[in-house]
């Protein structure tokens, strides 16, 4: 009888799957990929979890929120889908609300905004963020934004930075360039509808102050949202006018807000990208505008004058290691701890505009979480009715060490995303 | 007059009468080793028989020859000694064996000695393992060709093996599960942090090699629990292992396809 059941469930979860395939394959390619990459920040068979704070300007300020869940409000949760903070992969899908924890790197990052923005003398903080995957790397990145936001910086996050490189989007010489660079003017105008979207408010009180010659029309007083907007609309003039934009928020000036710049999975932009030149030789990732932009304030050969934070990310997929890049993530971390480790190989060859990229950044290396984060996000599934197991101190024990000590993704994995729930052994 | 004094005194006739016995029943057999020794032995036995002896549990615990390296000792290869005669004579020796060892004569230890194997097993103790001096204890597992070595220390739960989390080690839950159930058998997840080598083998064999080392590091630890680790099926060596390919077979079992001469 017993068997006989599980066998009709299975029947059932088959044909389920062959159904979802199927409508999967009614869709056009580019709407597949949207079905495929669509974040999905609700769940409405989810439990409503009361009593979480809600991540507020005030709740940042104090120190109170370290190791509690709080909820994002329904504004940062605006402001951070139009920089495409959220990731499809990542669990918000499972709850009623988007929430997370504030861990002790989270509430160090946003000491750290404060401390940038309080600061007399404007202040360029460069920091990659590591750890195994999973870890909470991206969310990282995403609480640095949404605190960003709430502290009136601006914000620029580069989304999605595999689709740069990969060939995806058309491209073009940049001319009297050397050596070559080549511009993604669809990708301007990405981020320029990015940047007016998310940081309208701030950008529409804030006039162009200086003179842009690569502007070709009459843009003297007119509000910086207006030029993002014009930008998003005309790809040829993106690039120009994201550079103007950029020139006017980097002007010192004690007015503008500091700014965030940030790229998640930024290890992909550290190798020769999918774009070939007319020699057909790849084109290094550091010769596309964009990429160049963004390496030059990691580097720190360009400063945030009013202020402000270049926050990156690697994956820790084994298959997109880049050596290099590795090794100097190794030999900086290495360094901060006072350690020593290998040197470069003696014979391979780096790729020395990586190591150039990488000079004088903080590596901030993402550990675990603890046992008492652990156990406040597990009583938040439970609260959320998405696991249905006692949580206790053994409950939690058990899986923070098969969540390879902690590792906030796995804990999810085991708890959340597994289909039945573990039916107690004899030995427990 | 008994008829041996009789006899003794030169009186013969009595003889006509009567069946001379031969003292020793060795008499009757072409090489009567086997029954030499026998009455040896019981001729000790019945000497020192009201000499107090322990329980046979408490006595200590000998490996006797086999019947084969008996017969090859005394000699007795051409002799037809039975398994069942041969039982006699280690019933004797383990009567023997149970005298009070404090009184033990000198006579039967050393008759005892000549029936004992020459490697006795029992007296080859596990070396026990210890705890040194950083508060780490070692343990070997091994399971179809994998073998591991865990080290156990007190602590809060970590686990490492090859330097990696058990995440990045084992993408199967099921195989992390494996790896830590000595710990979770017995409530010690939390208890201890672990450190491992693994080598050889697949996911499964590494995960079973660890769940037998962690056991064995434990145990250390905690002698007690050796008993709810064997439960768990934890000490115990898992003895399969793949089975060998034989000629005329495709693998170890698998026939070739029948194929129209």
């Amino acid at each position: 009888m017993n068997t006989a059941g599980k066998g009709a469930k299975k029947k059932k979860q088959a044909a389920a799957v062959a159904r979802a395939k199927w409508q999967k394959m009614q869709l056009r390619g580019d709407q597949r990929r949207q079905v495929r990459r669509s974040v999905i920040l609700t769940n409405d068979n989810a439990l409503e979890v009361h009593g979480i704070p809600k991540l507020e300007r005030k709740a940042i300020e104090s120190l109170e929120i370290e190791g509690k869940m709080v909820r994002l409000m329904d504004s940062t949760v605006d402001q951070l889908r139009a920089v495409e903070a959220f990731k499809h992969n990542q669990g918000w899908k499972y709850f009623r609300h988007p929430s997370m924890i504030m861990t002790k790197a989270a509430v160090k990052m946003v000491n750290t905004l404060k401390r940038i923005t309080d600061g007399v003398e404007p202040e360029t903080v460069r920091t990659v963020v590591i750890g195994e995957t999973t870890c909470g790397k991206s969310t990282l990145l995403l609480q640095a934004i949404a605190a960003a936001f709430l502290k009136g910086w601006i914000v620029l996050n580069l989304p999605n930075s595999i689709d740069m490189v990969n060939a995806g989007i058309e491209y073009a010489p940049v001319p009297n360039t050397s050596p070559v660079q080549y511009q993604q003017k669809t990708y301007s105008a990405l981020l320029l509808t990015q940047l007016a979207t998310a940081n309208g408010p701030l950008l529409s009180k804030m006039q162009t102050t200086m003179s842009h010659p690569n502007l070709t029309f009459p843009y003297a007083n007119s509000t910086l949202k207006r030029l993002c907007d014009l930008g998003a609309q005309n790809n040829e003039m993106a690039w120009p006018i994201f550079r103007a934009v950029w020139a006017e928020l980097t002007k010192p000036s004690p007015t503008t807000p500091p700014i965030l710049y940030t790229c998640d999975n930024v290890n992909e932009l550290m190798k020769p990208s999918a774009y070939v030149d007319p020699d057909l030789k790849p084109i290094h990732a550091h010769d596309l505008l964009h990429v160049a932009h963004f390496m030059e304030h990691l580097s720190g050969a360009q400063t945030l004058s009013n202020g402000g934070m270049v926050l990156a990310a690697p994956t820790a997929s084994g298959t997109s290691d880049i050596p290099t890049f590795s090794h100097c993530l190794r030999v900086i971390e290495a360094q901060q701890n006072g350690h020593t480790t290998k040197g470069w190989h003696p014979y391979k060859k780096a790729d020395e505009r990586v190591i150039r990229s990488l000079q004088g950044v903080e590596v901030l290396r993402l550990n675990g979480l603890d046992k008492e984060e652990a156990r406040t996000i597990l009583n938040y599934y439970a609260a959320s009715g998405m696991l249905r197991n006692l949580v206790d101190e053994k409950f939690v024990a058990e899986k923070w060490t098969l969540a390879g000590n902690g590792n906030v993704g796995q804990l999810e994995k085991l708890t959340v995303r597994t289909s039945s729930a573990k039916a107690p052994s004899a030995y427990t | 007059m008994t008829a041996e004094e009789m006899v003794k005194a030169g009186d013969v006739s009595v003889l006509q009468r009567l069946r001379v016995v031969p003292a020793s029943r060795a008499y009757f057999s072409g090489q009567p080793r086997f029954t030499d020794s026998l009455l040896e032995l019981e001729a000790i036995q019945r000497k020192y028989e009201t000499l107090p002896t322990i329980p046979q549990a408490q006595a200590p615990r000998v490996a006797w020859k086999d019947i084969v390296a008996f017969k090859t000792d005394v000699g007795a290869n051409a002799e037809p000694v039975k398994v069942s005669k041969y039982s006699k004579i280690k019933h004797i020796l383990k009567r023997l064996n149970r005298i009070h060892p404090a009184l033990m004569p000198q006579e039967a230890a050393d008759i005892m000695n000549r029936y004992k194997r020459d490697i006795q097993p029992h007296m080859n103790a596990a070396t026990p393992g210890t705890i040194d001096i950083q508060g780490r204890a070692a343990g070997v597992g091994k399971r179809k060709s994998s073998s591991a070595v865990a080290y156990a220390v007190e602590g809060e739960g970590e686990v490492m093996v090859n330097g990696k989390p058990l995440s990045l080690m084992f993408s199967r839950v099921h195989d992390r599960e494996t790896a830590i159930w000595a710990l979770k058998a017995t409530h010690r997840v939390d208890k201890y942090n672990i450190f491992a080598i693994v080598k050889g083998g697949g996911t499964t064999g590494q995960a079973g090699a660890l769940t037998m080392a962690i056991a064995k590091a434990l145990v250390v630890h905690e002698p007690a629990l050796k008993t709810s680790l064997r439960a768990a099926g934890c000490i115990t060596r898992d003895p399969r292992t793949v089975e060998r390919k034989k000629a005329g077979k495709l693998k170890a079992r698998k026939m070739p396809a029948w194929v129209k001469r």
